[in-house]
């Protein structure tokens, strides 16, 4: 008899009872479900992750004030500095390479009638060059802007796209105001590409000043955010800790949070890591449980169906027939409850990620890890009943009622 | 015309030798002779019919003239294989190859249509799909069954069931029918007809071995032999061979 004969008798003996067989597959259905989704979910949230780092550079460092509650609620920061210690930043800590302090402020942008909310932010020129943010249209702020603290400013895409809509801004006068800071006119000189969403915000709703316009302007000094960058992405980990020691012995400890993008990546690494070894646990409980269930259901398919067997081996099966019938039966059974668990994990793993914002990603080998495994536990728990099956003495299963 | 007739010297050759069969049952701590030493010779187209009352081994006897069961001693040829001494997938082949079953509960599997039953024992003899199913066609056309090859058993009247388990019987075209009261659940004029198709098959020179204890079933072989207590005790109406 072949493959295939054999498969169609095993099949036809799966569908005799579509509710058992659906139940005694439910722990293999769970089980996978519950893997694939989880894996599904992790392997996303890393990759949204690595993409958000990558984009500004593993070798990337933020330092910002450590905020702490104040009165009323308010967010305050610890310190205070200013922007020129950007450069002792990168004088005193050898393995940092290159330092831009930023200024930021929340305002709104007026262009004719239409208003848009943006972050306003007060940059050196090398602002652009650390992250390798590229310029799509016009320039970015130059050296001579910084010297002589002239009234210009450099969109990011989506303020582009939302204020001049399929319109050139190059040259167009625009009004930002912020706070108490009185209106001001500044020329727009240079559109950015889309960076899109990032760890360190959202570039793409940014406006560019130089550093000394926006001190100008508003009089502000105090630094939102340092941004360094390391020697490499390697000493990434190391520069971090170098520049915390750094700010503990210039300003007090815990004054800055210097977070490296490294060490971010690390972390999700990590946890990612964690998650997939307690994962390998519960699929192997759920496996086994789902196994047990499939070979319970054998063991009650064999009995009910002796008669059958006996037939069978009256017309000439020979006992490794009656095993392969009932052994791919148990594979069958089990590789339904992977199917159905891979589909369910597959549509958990797409909603969660739907409303989490990243993408569903499924990772080929977790595909073959369910399949794999789900025929694994058919082939092992399928294999003692389908031998009782086999055994069976033809005469006694003859009268078998 | 019965087949030997046709060859001029009427020597049919022999399908059945037991030689001094016995069979033993250990039950409970005893030892139960169900079979003792049993001759028995059955020659190409006969029609035997062996009766007996119940306890009287015939059912034994039946299990090991169709390889079902393995006798404890003696030597047993079926159709020119010593079969005493085969082991369970041997015999298997053996049974698939020269033995056609017909049950008293019909034993059609309920699920498969009546055209996979009969293919059935082609599909365990590897015969290629295409011929199986054109075989099984031309079987179950022959009793008149052509129109129902999609059903299954439990849409037929008993007596159509047992013609499907006679098409069965014969797809590997066997050696020996084996019939265990193949009339045992029909009424008076179903049993009737199976019977009619069973002689019908024997004049065709089919050899048939019939169980029952029915005398009024066992009129119809042309050969009678009487089994009380594991042991032949009459042979009647055989071939003077």
């Amino acid at each position: 008899m072949s493959i295939r004969e054999t498969a169609k008798a095993a099949l036809r003996g799966l569908g005799l009872y579509p509710l058992r067989t659906f139940l005694s597959v439910l722990g293999i259905v769970i089980g996978v479900a519950s893997v694939i989704g989880l894996v599904a979910i992790g392997a996303g949230v890393q990759k949204s992750v690595t993409n958000q780092i990558s984009q500004l550079g593993s070798d990337v460092l933020l330092v910002s004030p450590a905020m702490q509650r104040g009165l009323f609620g308010r967010s305050v920061a610890q310190t205070t500095v200013d922007t020129s210690m950007a450069k002792d930043l990168v004088e005193h800590n050898p393995l940092i390479r290159q330092a831009v302090a930023t200024l930021q402020t929340q305002g709104t942008m007026t262009v004719d009638n239409s208003t848009l909310d943006v972050t306003v932010v007060g940059v050196t020129p090398d602002y652009a060059d650390i992250f390798s943010y590229p310029v799509e249209t016009g320039r970015f702020l130059r050296a001579s802007d910084q010297d002589l603290g002239v009234d210009v400013v450099v969109l990011g895409a989506e303020v582009a796209s939302t204020l001049f809509p399929g319109e050139n801004p190059l040259g167009r006068k625009v009004q930002l105001s912020a706070g108490n800071y009185p209106t001001r006119s500044f020329i727009v000189v240079g559109v950015m590409s889309s960076l899109g969403r990032t760890f360190a915000g959202n570039f793409d709703g940014q406006v560019y000043l130089p550093a000394s316009t926006f001190f100008r302007w508003t009089g502000q000094r105090r630094v939102s955010t340092f941004i360094l960058r390391a020697r490499s992405s390697d000493v990434a980990v190391d520069a971090a800790d170098q520049v915390d020691f750094y700010l503990t012995r210039r300003v007090g400890a815990n004054k800055f949070r210097v977070e490296s993008q490294q060490a971010i990546l690390q972390t999700i690494g990590s946890v990612v890591g964690t998650l997939t070894l307690s994962l390998g646990a519960i699929a192997g409980i759920a496996l086994v449980v789902g196994g047990i269930g499939v070979m319970n259901v054998m063991l009650v398919s064999v009995k009910e169906r002796t008669r059958e067997i006996g037939i069978r081996k009256a017309l000439g099966a020979k006992n490794r027939n009656i095993l392969s019938q009932f052994l791919l039966e148990a594979i069958f059974l089990s590789l339904t409850g992977g199917l159905l668990g891979l589909f369910g994990g597959w549509g958990v793993a797409a909603l969660v990620s739907r409303w989490g914002h990243w993408p569903t990603v499924l990772p080929i080998q977790a595909i073959f890890l369910a399949i794999g495994f789900s025929s694994a536990v058919g082939l092992f728990f399928g294999i003692y009943p389908a031998m009782q099956a086999a055994r069976l003495d033809p005469i006694a299963s003859l009268s078998y009622e | 015309m019965p087949e030997g007739a046709s060859e001029g010297v009427a020597t049919p050759k022999e399908v059945i030798r037991l030689e001094k069969i016995s069979r033993q049952y250990v039950v409970g701590g005893n030892v139960v002779q169900a079979l003792e030493e049993v001759d028995l010779v059955i020659k190409e187209g006969e029609f035997l019919a062996i009766m007996g009352p119940s306890g009287s081994g015939k059912s034994t006897l039946m299990h090991i003239l169709g390889c079902l069961d393995r006798p404890t001693s003696g030597r047993y040829v079926l159709d020119g294989v010593d079969v005493g001494r085969l082991n369970d997938n041997q015999l298997a082949v053996i049974r698939n190859q020269k033995v056609g079953f017909v049950f008293q509960q019909f034993n059609l599997l309920p699920r498969e249509t009546i055209l996979a039953n009969v293919e059935l024992p082609m599909m365990y003899a590897g015969v290629p799909r295409r011929e199986r199913s054109e075989r099984a066609r031309q079987l179950l056309k022959e009793i008149g069954l052509e129109n129902r090859l999609a059903h299954r058993p439990t849409e037929l009247s008993g007596g159509q069931r047992q013609r499907v388990a006679i098409a069965r019987a014969l797809a590997n075209a066997p050696a020996l029918i084996l019939a265990d009261e193949p009339t045992g659940n029909l009424d008076t004029n179903t049993g009737a007809e199976i019977l009619r198709i069973l002689e019908d098959l024997n004049r065709r020179g089919r050899t048939i071995v019939l169980v029952t204890h029915d005398p009024n079933v066992a009129s119809h072989a042309g050969r009678v032999i009487r089994l009380v207590d594991g042991r032949i005790v009459a042979d009647e109406g055989g071939v003077a061979a």
